[in-house]
């Protein structure tokens, strides 16, 4: 990956294989120190490292496995661009999940312009804000074998049914495993927020999912 | 505890914050109530779920895509820098444009005074009014008018002259031709 604009190997100072497997045993912020050295590679070892780790995070938030590409794909062009302004101070995996929750965030805006898009994902979000949190458990239907067999997808869509401001905490909190302050600060809100987010996502899922588990 | 306070606090005891959590009384509670035991059950078995549920892979030309956005992205940075379009010069630019702007508006020059310039008087005559002519004579035109047209007070010249420009006229006089064969 961006080989071809390293100058190190072109001249054969740093075999290729070597400077992978160094790239690989350093951590994320001594890899965007290398980049920000003029090590090329460096990218292409940030790149291998998060890829699929944000393509299922973008996809499980916009539920559209073309468009979490490309969104992933923008996400690395204005890291590569951005680089330099990172504060190296903070973690790497933090700032490149936020630009792409943002990139994420943008894309569910602009398709809820039509105005009764708007209207249902209001009425939803705010049903989703205000209901009491409870829980009955309901039937479950032991001979639905179509549901079990497609038990994984079913959960699947059982994230996506969640409202935007829920599905987003409860994708970073239990499915990458972000810690409450990581959340925070990738979805820019406070602690509190993403508590109380996390509860209702937590107990909305375990409605859509309850009949489907046994 | 009970159900509802369960419910509003699981977060704490499902992320375990040693600090701040009374786990023993989440457990206890556990124990003793089977509604909230199959709440903390559907939990953990949806988010393992979840977790095994395999998201999709990045294409086999992700790399090389990405390389071509970011190949393109620092072209056209490096043709804008060539052109000089840089935001040094880019403010610049609109610095000048402002000021020209400003040195074109109105109250900015009414502060140089205006050179007075005497100009002859304005004089103006009445014009020339013109008479109405009496009835001219009935002419052809309105002979080939249809014969409706042909009551009293119609064809005063006023009327006649409306009807000669008229596009029923027109029509009438080009039938009448076609009529004829004189096209």
């Amino acid at each position: 990956m961006f080989a071809e604009k390293k100058t190190h190997d072109a001249f054969g100072v740093i075999p290729a294989g070597d400077t992978r497997k160094e790239l690989a045993s350093l951590g994320d912020s001594e890899v965007v120190q290398k980049f920000l050295d003029g090590e090329e590679r460096a990218f292409g070892e940030l790149v291998r490292r998060y890829d699929s780790r944000l393509l299922n995070f973008v996809y499980r938030t916009v539920g559209d496995r073309e468009r979490a590409q490309d969104l992933v794909q923008e996400t690395f062009v204005r890291v590569y661009r951005h680089l330099h302004r990172f504060d190296q101070s903070k973690k790497f995996s933090t700032w490149i999940y936020t630009i792409a929750g943002n990139l994420a965030k943008n894309e569910l805006r602009n398709r809820s312009r039509n105005p009764l898009v708007l209207f249902q994902a209001i009425k939803k979000n705010w049903d989703a804000d205000h209901r009491p949190l409870e829980w009955e458990d309901e039937a479950y239907k032991p001979d639905d074998l179509f549901r079990k067999r497609h038990l994984k997808e079913k959960v699947d869509e059982a994230v996506q049914q969640l409202p935007e401001h829920h599905r987003i905490v409860f994708v970073l909190r239990e499915l990458e495993g972000r810690t409450y302050e990581e959340i925070a600060e990738i979805t820019e809100t406070n602690l509190g927020t993403v508590k109380s987010r996390l509860n209702r996502a937590r107990n909305n899922f375990a409605r859509i999912i309850a009949p489907m588990v046994d | 505890m009970n159900c509802q306070e369960f419910l509003e606090r699981y977060s704490e005891f499902r992320d375990f914050d040693e600090a701040d959590t009374d786990l023993d009384s989440f457990k206890t509670h556990l124990d003793s109530c089977p509604a909230c035991h199959r709440y903390h059950e559907v939990v953990e078995r949806g988010v393992e779920l979840a977790r095994s549920f395999t998201g999709p892979s990045p294409r086999e030309d992700f790399e090389d895509r990405l390389r071509h956005r970011i190949y393109h992205a620092d072209l056209v940075a490096q043709t804008r820098r060539r052109d000089g379009s840089s935001p040094l010069i880019a403010v610049a630019l609109a610095a000048a444009a402002v000021l020209a702007g400003v040195g074109a508006w109105g109250p900015i020059s009414t502060i140089t005074s205006a050179p007075t310039v005497d100009l002859p008087g304005i004089s103006a005559s009445a014009p020339q009014v013109r008479t109405i002519p009496g009835p001219l004579p009935v002419r052809e035109s309105a002979e080939r008018s249809p014969a409706f047209l042909n009551h009293s007070n119609l064809w005063s010249e006023s009327n006649t002259l409306l009807y000669e420009h008229s596009n029923l006229y027109h029509r009438y006089r080009d039938g009448t031709l076609i009529r004829t064969g004189l096209h």
